[in-house]
């Protein structure tokens, strides 16, 4: 799997991926679950990098306006 | 003007002069590029499906309208690739997955509409990556560097510009998919304002950071083809409602008193290799010497970006497949039905994060914007050239952080997708390697036209643009 390029000690196991996935409806093939596991270990901590910076006064509304100079 | 190669060697602008004087005809440029598609195709596997057939009769008729006085634009009877996943009516649209095997829709996504309302000939649909999420390996190989990456998700329209198999072509860009095949293919590609050019009828991968634009081999042919597909679309909830201009007006203006950002500690990173970082200062130091201010500027939520895009990316990219992952997961490469598999596992919370991220990244540009006063802001397209496919998902030998090259394509990418901003690969040079290098262009949201009018200057002073590939066809 390509995407993510975060890196932590966070480790998630092929069981608690297994358990997630069925919970979801996901059918993840048993030998494909470690793989998962390891994206996911990889792509949570995502959400510290994020939360380095001060969100609060940041609503998450999409705008893309052409009066940048205004 | 009748030599096949002269033909499909010239750009729209030239063959729309020529159809124009009666040089040509709209069937002789569509005859000249399906015998280049013959030739090239079992070498790079550019395109997924040609529409020989529907090709020709399109042609035909542009070329009796153009006689009987009806000029739709630039674009009259002028060959053009679209990617594989914009439904074209009646014609095969699989998006490089074989979830869609046989899928023929059964109407045209807006941009291939507006293709055909300007004259233009739907040559063949582009092959791409699956549902153009960038992990999985398409068919497709560049004739720069056969074993190298050809550049993707657009993989096949960024191809057939190099091997002259289009005279420009329709690609799609959700962190970089139009201008990293741009750079790699030696091509212009950009990525328009979000909404600037409708989505409908075009496959999702992440509708907030989805943008569909032109792909040339000039710059002044990608103000063309803009001009061609942007403007507002009701059947579009995104779609922007400024008119869209005429973007050839003023391209020849030149850059004097024009103010041009460079963010050097995030561009121009440890990752950038030494051959792209004396291209792009030698870009930066042409400007200058034509007239252009340089500003040093720095931009810390840079460093957001790439968690915030795929964050967003992935959680729609798997909200877009939930039921088809479900009912034909087995049909997904194993790649992208991994990835799809993931994004179901982010937290919603995450994915709400990673809009306020987005949102603070996107006001913190506009202040920069603002601030400086800048027209522009530059960097590399890509901090390295093509990489061997092999090495592709390997992390790279010649820098000491960890990063794969994949990442790296994406570095200086990903960002004008957040914002929404629009942003243009050119042209800027090769390596010792022989290999092409770009440089990008981030402007103002709707302000494509200040781009164009940089890019153009600097195409002027250089033929980058005019070198092709090795021939590796016969």
């Amino acid at each position: 799997m390509s995407y993510g390029r975060s890196k932590s000690d966070l480790k998630i196991e092929a069981e608690q991926v297994a358990w997630l996935a069925q919970v979801l409806g996901l059918d993840v093939k048993p030998e494909e679950l470690a793989g998962l596991a390891a994206a996911l270990s990889n792509q949570l901590p995502s959400i510290d990098v994020l939360e380095r910076f001060d969100l609060k006064d940041y609503p998450p509304i999409l705008r893309v306006d052409a009066e940048w100079y205004d | 003007m009748t030599d096949s190669n002269d033909l499909i060697n010239l750009s729209i602008s030239e063959a729309a002069a020529a159809l124009r004087n009666g040089e040509t005809s709209a069937v002789a440029l569509t005859e000249a590029t399906l015998a280049r598609i013959k030739q090239t195709e079992p070498t790079v596997n550019a395109y997924a499906t040609v529409a020989e057939e529907l090709a020709l009769k399109a042609a035909q008729r542009a070329d009796t309208a153009l006689a009987a006085g009806d000029d739709r634009g630039p674009l009259h009877g002028i060959p053009i690739g679209v990617k594989d996943i914009c439904y074209t009516k009646g014609v095969l649209t699989e998006a490089g997955s074989k979830v869609l095997e046989g899928f023929v829709p059964g109407f045209d996504s807006t941009v291939v509409r507006k293709l055909d309302e300007g004259g233009a000939i739907m040559i063949g649909k582009t092959r791409c990556h699956e549902f153009a999420y960038g992990v999985n390996e398409p068919p497709t190989r560049s004739p720069w560097e056969l074993n190298s990456y050809p550049g993707g998700s657009s993989t096949g329209s960024g191809v057939a510009l190099t091997v002259r198999s289009a005279f420009g072509a329709i690609g799609t860009d959700t962190g970089g998919s139009i201008r990293i095949p741009a750079a790699i293919n030696n091509i212009v590609g950009l990525k328009p304002t979000y909404g600037r050019v409708s989505a409908y009828g075009v496959i999702p991968l992440s509708w907030t950071l989805d943008h569909v634009g032109p792909m040339t081999r000039t710059v002044l042919d990608n103000a063309l083809l803009l001009g061609a597909i942007a403007g507002h679309d009701p059947n579009d909830a995104a779609s922007a409602r400024q008119d869209a201009p005429d973007y050839t007006a003023g391209i020849q203006d030149g850059v004097r008193g024009t103010r041009i950002g460079i963010d050097r500690e995030y561009v121009l990173y440890p990752g950038v290799i030494d051959d792209v970082r004396a291209s792009t200062e030698s870009v930066i130091a042409e400007l200058a010497a034509m007239g252009a201010e340089i500003i040093e500027v720095s931009l810390p939520e840079f460093e957001l970006t790439p968690e915030t895009l795929f964050t967003v990316m992935m959680v729609e990219a798997s909200t877009y497949h939930r039921q088809q992952l479900r009912e034909k997961g087995d049909l997904y490469d194993p790649a992208t039905r991994a990835t799809l598999q993931l994004g179901e596992l982010v937290p919603g919370t995450h994915y709400v994060t990673g809009l306020r991220a987005r949102e603070r990244y996107r006001s913190a540009m506009k202040d920069l914007f603002q601030r400086e006063r800048l027209d522009a802001l530059i960097s590399p397209t890509m901090p390295l050239p093509t990489a061997l496919l092999s090495e592709l998902h390997v992390s790279r030998k010649d820098m000491d952080i960890e990063e794969t090259p994949m990442i790296s394509y994406i570095h200086h990418t990903f960002s004008a997708n957040l914002g929404g901003q629009p942003a243009l690969s050119a042209p800027c040079g090769f390596t010792r390697a022989g290999l092409p290098i770009g440089y990008q262009l981030m402007g103002r949201p709707f302000d494509e036209a200040t781009l164009f009018r940089i890019a153009w200057a600097y195409e002027q002073a250089h033929d980058w643009h005019e070198r092709q590939p090795p021939h590796v066809y016969d």
